[in-house]
């Protein structure tokens, strides 16, 4: 199910929420709207929780987890920490990374299997990222883009890529994470796909801006409601080429 | 891509009382007001040059604006040019605005012209003469351009109203003789909302819709209805029609009304068809029969039949469709679009740009790499919720009611007052052993220390098993002192260190004692007064043997042939024995000439009584520090208005 | 989008709302109050801007009104004098206007007797040298005076050379020269801009017609060749006279009356 969402008037939701196949993460906002939007999807099979990390609301871009366990940088507050560890199963783990690229999110990529990292991520981190997460770890680039996070969205089903990579890369990608790939847009064209997108297995929230065309792109690739990666070559090519060229 | 047209953000043109009004009132506003005949000369100049060049600045302001925000006719769109030649002319708007440039050009000159005239004004009352020359000049070029502001007003509002197409995207432009159904089935595809009415002409302009199709969005314009007549005699709202089918790029439906319930007959609108087909040309077209509810190809004349038959040749396809029965609607919409978008697509295949989209519509799929699965993880209660839908989606569908009756945070947050009132319970969900500990509070410092840097959750276990560690390492003997084993080298050195030990005490012990507030020596003059003996005591205090020490001393003292300083002493008897001197010494000047003592006191004396009155009236020199005037009298004096004289 | 006529659109479907007439009505039997009251608050520019306008407004409101009235008005007729005995104070009442009629006739015939010497503007305010001239110092250490330029606007033809600086006494400045001016055909009632040719006469003095100032009063020679003008015997004329009836040196440009 791919549901189209805003905070406070920004599309960028993947900024303020962290979505992964056993727990979500949404910022404090000043309403709840945001927050009843995972909640009416989600709120019956795994946890929705309001948190903050180290003070701020960006916290889809500070965190990186999975199903096994979440990373929040050195800056979250001892009181978020226990917050988290409160409300989060205990299946999960949380640790905390001392790590100088501290906006987790923007430099991990990953699904409970596999994860792709900033090439300049230390040993250790990569280390916690393995144990933590229990995920091969490798050191990539998105479309010549550091920001692995940023610049792409993946789950166990498939994975969106910036819209740049080419069929080459999408192919090692691919071949890396095991899962399809494709290379895409979400919010009317923002090639952030970290940002305007979150996705677990079973569901996927965009921004509000983001067209039909690039909601059914993301339903199709990441086998939402049934659909197949395939239906993108056979049933949306026309559209796709028209739209984009 | 973005080519969409924005015409409602040009500003509203004034009038062109209003345009003066303006303009002076804000040369009023804006410029000084207060200006006197005693003033200097140059001054009464620049008051007046400033006003005339205020007011000319704020009119070259006003009408560049109009002119820069009034589409070009040569830049837009032909499309958008061509409707505006249509319902504006094209040469009435074009004389509007250069009108309004050559009055721009006018004004600027004679602002010009007045401020160089200005700098010969002698007095206030010429310069104000001159001024007023000037701005009325500037005044009655404007109010010649009446007529063109008043115009453009008018094509500014118009424009404002046209409906915003976007000539380069996905169009259908719905075409036909006047009341055959094209609004109508607007109104079924778009929600454009479009006025239907039973007579002609009822559409008197280009009307947009949208509608979604294939992911994709795509545009419908309405036409007003066309006759068939030569281009020269059609009127401006048949023209609008023209403009969009022969300027845009898209999927035409000409629509013909077989009923003949329009009031033409068949045949009328077959040669219409024919008479506009160029304009259809490389556009996929669709022949539309309309009202089939009325009459369909079937109940009609034979010899009619065959006249629409013919007219589907290659690229015209044939469709039929009922706006009143609802049927065949889509059918059309889809034909139309499809072939449209297969158009599109195969002209953008050949296009350079189709190279950046390749990756879009292609699908990575992984090679294996290893023979680990990877499974998704779907937890339980997701797939029973979509086999649920499925069921419910065949049945009835009333187990949605689960999922809809539960009370989200933003129920809540309604009932307890709206967002900003309303504080979200974050310690709700909270997954501990016993819920009764949610809302404990935890104390986050005790005893300055933050509790989180002690807490571990396995403490006790850790604990446990250090002690079991350390018990087993206890038992395995690593804590016994190893025997005894020293050798007589050992033991020597030991010994030798605990007497330096010892040594290293004393000496800061005796230190310690004789240091306590006495001048001492400093490390140079020490060494000055100490001796060869002195020297070879210490060695010998410190267990070595001095000999060779003193042998070097010796050697170094030993004296010399004869070039050398002598002993203090010889060198003090010798000075005073010797008056008479060969060496030059420093002598004091002050004393030269002087016989003795006592004439060296006298003259003292009289050179200090003969300076002692320049002294008494001393000047002070550059160098010395002066206070020129203590209290400055402008500084002191006056009285102040606010009450206090502390600065100025 | 709303597009096209959409307002118009929106009435004819669902109408006006229903108080839309007593509201309308209300609201300009307001207006006239909301106006006074503006009228008496307003001051400044904008008092002044206001009063005008309403000002002429009023004039225009009462030419109307007067005119509607006229139909109703009794008008006065050729044979509206009563028959009869007429008391003797009413007695020159319709001589006057006759009266009034022969004198201008006269006076009509007079000016025109009075000659073709006559001017529009027969008499001029002197103006004195110092006013003319602005004494220009020269030399190294400014101390000579002998130097003078032209304050007023002057003409300046075309073959003009001015002479080495050194020697030039009098300097009339380039911002001052005129070229054309605005001259009136009086019979035509049409002003043209027409080049000036000479100047003819200074009334001030034979020396500011030598130096060509423009002054109220000036007789100028113009080029009328662009109005067609013939004599009697069918020559086109070029040259004209016209005086100078404004005062070039404040207005910046000359108007001028052509002398026919």
């Amino acid at each position: 199910m791919a549901v189209r969402a805003q905070f406070e008037n920004n599309n960028e939701i993947g900024v303020f929420s962290k979505l992964t196949n056993s727990y979500c993460l949404v910022a404090i906002g000043g309403s709840e709207n945001f927050y009843s939007v995972f909640e009416s999807e989600l709120g019956d099979v795994i946890p929705v929780v309001h948190t903050s990390i180290a003070g701020t609301r960006i916290i889809g871009r500070l965190t990186a987890g999975n199903k096994n366990g979440l990373l929040v940088p050195s800056t979250t507050t001892d009181q978020e920490l226990q917050h988290l560890r409160d409300s989060l199963p205990d299946a999960v783990k949380i640790r905390r990374v001392e790590e100088r690229l501290s906006a987790l999110g923007n430099v991990i990529a990953c699904n409970d299997y596999v994860a792709l990292v900033h090439p300049d991520l230390d040993r250790e981190t990569e280390e916690i990222i393995a144990d933590v997460l229990e995920v091969e770890v490798f050191r990539q680039t998105v479309a010549d883009n550091v920001l692995v996070g940023s610049y792409c969205s993946i789950s166990n089903q498939g994975g969106l890529v910036h819209p740049r990579t080419s069929v080459q890369d999408q192919d090692e990608l691919s071949s890396l994470l095991q899962v399809p790939l494709v290379a895409g847009t979400v919010n009317r064209g923002s090639d952030v796909i970290g940002a305007g997108l979150v996705v677990n297995d079973w569901a996927a929230f965009a921004g509000m801006d983001t067209t039909s065309t690039e909601l059914s792109v993301v339903e199709s690739i990441f086998k939402l409601q049934d659909a197949q990666p395939t239906t993108i070559v056979s049933k949306m090519r026309d559209a796709l080429i028209d739209t984009h060229s | 891509m973005s080519s969409i047209y924005n015409f409602k953000k040009i500003a509203p043109v004034p009038e062109a009382g209003d345009f003066l009004d303006i303009v002076l009132s804000k040369t009023q506003r804006k410029t000084p007001t207060v200006v006197h005949p005693g003033y200097k000369i140059t001054r009464i100049r620049q008051f007046y040059m400033r006003k005339v060049k205020f007011t000319q600045e704020t009119f070259d302001e006003k009408l560049h604006q109009i002119l820069t925000e009034f589409p070009v006719l040569d830049n837009v769109h032909p499309f958008y040019a061509d409707l505006m030649n249509v319902l504006y002319d094209k040469d009435h708007y074009k004389l509007a605005l250069g009108q309004l440039n050559t009055a721009k050009h006018l004004i600027d000159s004679v602002g010009k012209d007045y401020v160089r005239l200005l700098k010969f004004g002698d007095s206030l009352y010429r310069c104000k003469q001159l001024k007023r020359a000037a701005l009325g000049r500037m005044a009655t070029v404007m109010k010649r351009q009446k007529d063109s502001l008043s115009y453009l007003e008018q094509v500014r509002q118009h424009l404002a109203r046209l409906p915003s197409i976007d000539p380069n995207t996905r169009t259908l432009i719905v075409c036909g003789y006047p009341n055959v159904g094209k609004s109508s089935f607007m109104n079924k595809v778009t929600r454009a909302d479009v006025d239907v009415q039973p007579y002609a002409f009822t559409t008197k302009s280009l009307f947009v819709g949208h509608m979604d199709y294939k992911y994709l969005r795509w545009q419908v314009i309405d036409t007003p209805g066309i006759l068939d007549h030569p281009l020269e005699e059609r009127n401006t709202i048949e023209m609008q029609s023209i403009t969009a089918l022969a300027h845009l790029r898209a999927s035409v439906l000409f629509f013909i009304d077989l009923s003949e319930q329009c009031g033409y007959t068949i045949q009328d609108q077959i040669s219409l068809f024919h008479s506009i087909k160029p304009l259809f040309a490389n556009k996929p077209t669709l022949l539309v029969m309309s009202k089939t509810d009325v009459c369909t190809i079937d109940n009609v004349r034979p010899e009619e039949r065959q006249m629409v038959e013919d007219a589907v040749t290659d690229g015209v396809s044939l469709c039929q469709l009922s706006s009143y029965h609802e049927t065949g609607i889509t059918e059309t919409r889809d034909l139309a679009c499809d072939r449209l978008l297969q158009q599109r697509v195969e002209m953008k295949l050949k296009g350079n740009k189709i190279s950046g989209v390749l990756n879009r519509i292609n699908v990575a799929q992984p090679g294996r790499r290893d023979t680990v699965e990877r499974p998704a993880h779907i937890p339980e209660a997701v797939l029973r919720r979509r086999q649920q839908q499925q069921n419910g989606a065949a049945g009835d569908g009333d187990d949605d009611d689960e999922t809809m009756g539960r009370m989200l945070e933003r129920d809540l947050e309604v009932e307890g007052g709206g967002a900003g009132v309303y504080n979200v319970d974050l310690k709700k969900r909270y997954m501990l052993a016993s819920d009764e500990w949610k809302y404990d509070v935890i104390p986050e410092i005790i005893d300055g220390k933050n509790v989180a840097d002690f807490i571990d959750p396995d403490i006790e276990e850790k604990l446990a098993e250090l002690e079991r560690e350390e018990e087993k390492l206890a038992a395995e003997g690593l804590y016994d002192s190893p025997e005894e084993s020293m050798d007589e080298e050992e033991e020597r050195i030991r010994d030798t260190a605990r007497r330096i030990r010892q040594r290293k005490q004393i000496i800061a012990q005796t230190s310690h004692i004789n240091d306590v507030n006495r001048a001492k020596l400093t490390t140079k003059a020490k060494a000055a007064v100490s001796t060869t003996e002195d020297f070879s005591e210490h060695l010998q205090r410190l267990g070595l043997n001095p000999s060779l020490a003193d042998e070097t001393a010796q050697r170094a003292g030993r004296k010399r042939g004869r070039s050398e300083s002598r002993d203090p002493a010889v060198k003090m008897a010798r000075s005073s024995s010797l008056a008479a001197r060969a060496v030059s010494v420093i002598r004091d000047r002050s004393v030269m000439g002087l016989k003795d003592e006592r004439s060296r006191v006298a003259t003292e004396k009289s050179k200090s009584m003969s300076m002692r009155r320049m002294n008494l009236m001393a000047r002070a020199g550059e160098a010395d520090r002066a206070i020129q005037s203590k209290k400055p009298k402008h500084l002191f004096t006056g009285k102040r208005s606010i009450g206090s004289n502390d600065r100025r | 989008m709303p597009q096209n006529e959409y307002i118009e659109e929106s009435i004819r479907r669902h109408g006006r709302r229903m108080d839309h007439a007593e509201r309308k009505r209300k609201r300009e039997a307001r207006q006239v109050h909301k106006d006074a009251e503006f009228a008496q608050k307003v001051h400044g520019l904008k008092a002044k801007l206001y009063n005008k306008k309403r000002h002429s407004e009023k004039i225009q409101m009462k030419k109307t009104l007067k005119m509607h009235d006229e139909k109703n008005a009794k008008q006065k007729t050729d044979d509206a004098v009563p028959e009869g005995a007429v008391p003797a104070y009413l007695l020159d009442r319709e001589g006057q206007q006759r009266a009034k009629v022969l004198s201008n006739m006269l006076k009509q015939k007079r000016k025109e007797k009075a000659g073709k010497w006559n001017v529009p503007l027969p008499k001029v305010r002197g103006i004195a040298e110092d006013e003319m001239f602005k004494v220009v110092k020269t030399g190294k250490s400014k101390s000579k005076a002998w130097k003078r330029m032209v304050t007023k606007p002057t003409f300046v033809g075309d073959g003009f050379t001015r002479k080495p600086p050194k020697y030039e006494r009098f300097i009339r400045p380039m911002a001052l020269r005129y070229k054309k001016a605005n001259v009136t055909h009086p019979e035509l009632k049409a002003t043209f801009q027409l080049p000036i040719i000479g100047v003819k006469k200074n009334p001030q003095s034979p020396m500011y017609t030598q130096l060509g100032v423009l002054t109220k009063g000036t007789i100028i020679e113009v080029n009328v060749a662009e109005l067609g003008l013939v004599t009697t015997g069918g020559k086109v004329l070029w040259g004209k006279y016209a005086q100078i009836t404004n005062n070039p040196e404040n207005d910046g440009c000359i108007n001028a009356l052509l002398l026919v």
